[in-house]
């Protein structure tokens, strides 16, 4: 037991040895470190200073090369720092401008901005050296050095980008006078949602307030009744070929007013090609049809007037003259003769010369004035009174030859026609009917009505002594044409009745044969 | 000598007899009314006279299809004038077509171009 006791103290002090080791351990560990930590932060310092070397030659670059013209400047607008671009462009050297401030090369046009370094942002002009001036947006950030207010301010040149929009600006307004000189309106219909987009102009032409809904539908009611199908037709060509087309239709407008439209249409497809929006312009060219209608009907006039011109030189060269030169030799004779008898015998005879030259003036008159109330006012005319009313007229003559007149017309039968012409053109034939009847034969005059499809047909035949039409073929209706050795058959009155009936849409036809009678077909236009 | 006279205008007819016995007494006068008639009566009958006065307008056939008609043989020995009251330019330049038409005589014709005509035959 003995040798166990005297190694206990050794023993029992062991843990303290342990622990001190330990310890020394720590200390040791720990100085390691505290003598480490400087090198360390040695190393930081070296890392952060390349980096701010780094990020120092960025900021230079950035500064000298940046796309922008940068300058710093102190509260006073002296120039502490300019950058490459920015001396560059206005082509001073720093020194330059190192002696100036910056609101001396900047023209501003707002007054407002007499400070401008109280502002962010600015637009003006920068004078160059050379005297030219650069439009510049300025954008100014504050900085503070070293308690010092200071400037950076960002110079962009924006001249060409003003320009730009100057000319935008121009080409719309161009563009927005010449559709509306051209009064020319725009549309747009997206076919997907049926949408339909115009311009003012159109809501003018269709006559619509500005709030009126639009759609196809809406458009389509608005076109003239007789174009519907042809404006179908060419929608339908639009859709299935995607090509664009102009063409002329007519609309409807609010206030009932009939239009013409120019239109032209365009297609628009979307990315997978299909048809997506069509669009286009209209232009109101009624103005512009009813000059060209307005133009036909001068036309039309002039070759009516140049017609009647013709009858009136006629009427002139062949008919009053032969009176004139009759009165002229009668006069030269009168004044050659010697007797009183031969001279009253010359005297009758220049009567009654006289008195068909008055009849003469007169007939003109009367051709003269059916071709000026051309088109004279219509009014519902009760066909079988009338005619009884043209029999009263005709009662003498009627009387004397005994000629019979049969009548075959439903009694309700009405034309519209104008009464003073009926008048004329029934008295005309029915009295012509008389007076060339043929006297071995008992005279007969028929009167027959009938409707046709687009005429209300009026028959006179008579068993008269007729007319060679062959040898007088397109004779009959001209002026002075005179088929028979009558003394008093003047040969005016069927030139007035067919003026009478074509100015009334109307016509007259003919037809006869020598010995057995002659027909009078009148037709009245429904 | 005998003059023929083709006219419709009674008036104009009277007035030429009585200048033309004027000019000369002996002249024989003949007168038809249209130029059918004077066609029909020249079909049948040797044409005597040496001056025909024709008329453009008449009835029934007028101095054209008169001209148009007849056989120029015929009519070898005499003058045809047109004559008649038109002024218009264009009668007198259908005239010239006619190879028969000696002359064109605007009416009023005076005594002093019955002499004329007459002298000149």
């Amino acid at each position: 037991m003995a040798p166990e006791n005297k190694n206990l103290p050794y023993i029992l002090s062991s843990p303290f040895v342990i622990f001190g080791f330990f310890l020394a351990l720590g200390f040791a560990f720990l100085i390691k470190v505290i003598l480490q930590r400087p090198a360390q932060l040695q190393r930081y310092i070296h890392v952060q200073a390349a980096k701010l070397v780094s990020s120092e030659v960025k900021y230079k670059a950035i500064f000298n090369e940046a796309g922008l013209g940068i300058i710093h400047l102190d509260e006073h607008e002296n120039f502490i720092e300019a950058n490459q671009r920015f001396l560059r462009k206005t082509g001073y050297t720093f020194e330059e401008i190192s002696k100036m401030k910056f609101s001396k090369m900047l023209k501003i046009k707002s007054k407002s901005l007499h400070k401008i370094l109280n502002h962010e942002k600015f637009e003006g002009k920068l004078l160059c050296k050379d005297g030219t001036k650069k439009i510049v947006r300025v954008t100014n950030s504050a900085l503070n050095v070293d308690g010092h207010k200071t400037h950076i301010l960002l110079v962009e040149n924006i001249t060409q980008r003003k320009e730009a929009e100057k000319n935008l600006k121009d080409l719309q307004s161009k563009m927005q006078m010449a559709i509306r000189i051209s009064q020319l309106g725009y549309w747009e219909w997206d076919i997907a949602y049926d949408k339909i987009v115009w311009s003012d102009r159109m809501y003018e032409i269709f006559d619509f307030e500005r709030d009126h809904d639009l759609n196809s539908s809406v458009v389509l009611n608005s076109i003239h009744k007789e174009d519907v199908n042809l404006y179908k037709t060419k929608l339908k060509q639009i859709l299935e070929t995607k090509k664009g087309l102009t063409f002329e239709i007519r609309i409807v407008d609010n206030k009932n007013q009939v239009k013409h439209i120019l239109a032209r249409i365009e297609c628009e497809e979307d990315e997978s090609h299909k048809l997506a929006k069509v669009k286009g312009t209209i232009m109101d060219i009624t103005e512009k049809k009813q000059a060209l209608i307005n133009l036909q009907h001068s036309y039309q006039m002039v070759v009516e007037q140049n017609e009647r011109l013709l009858n009136f030189s006629y009427i002139v060269s062949h008919n009053l003259r032969s009176h004139t030169s009759n009165i002229q030799g009668l006069i030269e004779i009168i004044r050659e003769v010697e007797t009183f008898e031969e001279k009253r015998e010359l005297f009758n005879l220049l009567a009654e010369v006289t008195q068909s030259l008055d009849e003469s003036i007169t007939d003109l008159n009367e051709v003269i004035h059916i071709q000026k109330s051309k088109g004279g006012l219509a009014e519902e005319i009760a066909l079988q009174p009338f005619l009884n009313r043209i029999k009263n007229i005709l009662k003498r003559e009627i009387k004397q030859s005994g000629i019979i007149i049969n009548e075959n017309i439903p009694e309700d039968v009405i034309l519209h026609f104008n009464s003073a012409y009926l008048e004329s053109v029934l008295l005309n034939i029915v009295s012509n009917a008389i007076k060339y009847r043929d006297s071995k034969k008992n005279s007969e005059i028929n009167i027959i009505f009938r409707e046709e499809e687009n005429y209300k047909v009026l028959e006179i035949s008579d068993n008269g002594i007729g007319i060679d039409l062959e040898s007088n073929k397109g004779q009959i209706f001209g002026m002075y044409e005179t088929f028979t050795d009558f003394k008093n058959s003047r040969g005016i009155g069927l030139f007035v009745s067919n003026n009478q009936m074509k100015a009334m849409g109307g016509k007259i036809e003919i037809d006869s044969e020598l010995h057995k009678g002659t027909v009078f077909t009148l037709y009245f236009k429904k | 000598m005998e003059i023929c006279i083709i006219d419709d205008d009674r008036v104009y007819q009277l007035l030429m007899k009585r200048l033309i016995h004027r000019v000369d007494e002996s002249i024989v006068i003949k007168t038809f009314y249209n130029g059918e008639d004077a066609f029909n009566y020249y079909k049948n009958h040797p044409c005597k006279c040496q001056i025909m006065l024709l008329d453009i307008n008449m009835p029934k056939m007028d101095g054209w299809e008169f001209l148009e008609n007849i056989n120029i043989e015929d009519f070898k020995d005499s003058c045809i004038y047109l004559a008649t009251s038109s002024i218009d330019y264009s009668d007198q330049e259908k005239a010239k077509k006619f190879d028969k038409v000696k002359g064109y005589l605007t009416k009023p014709i005076t005594k002093e171009k019955i002499k004329e005509i007459t002298e000149a035959y």
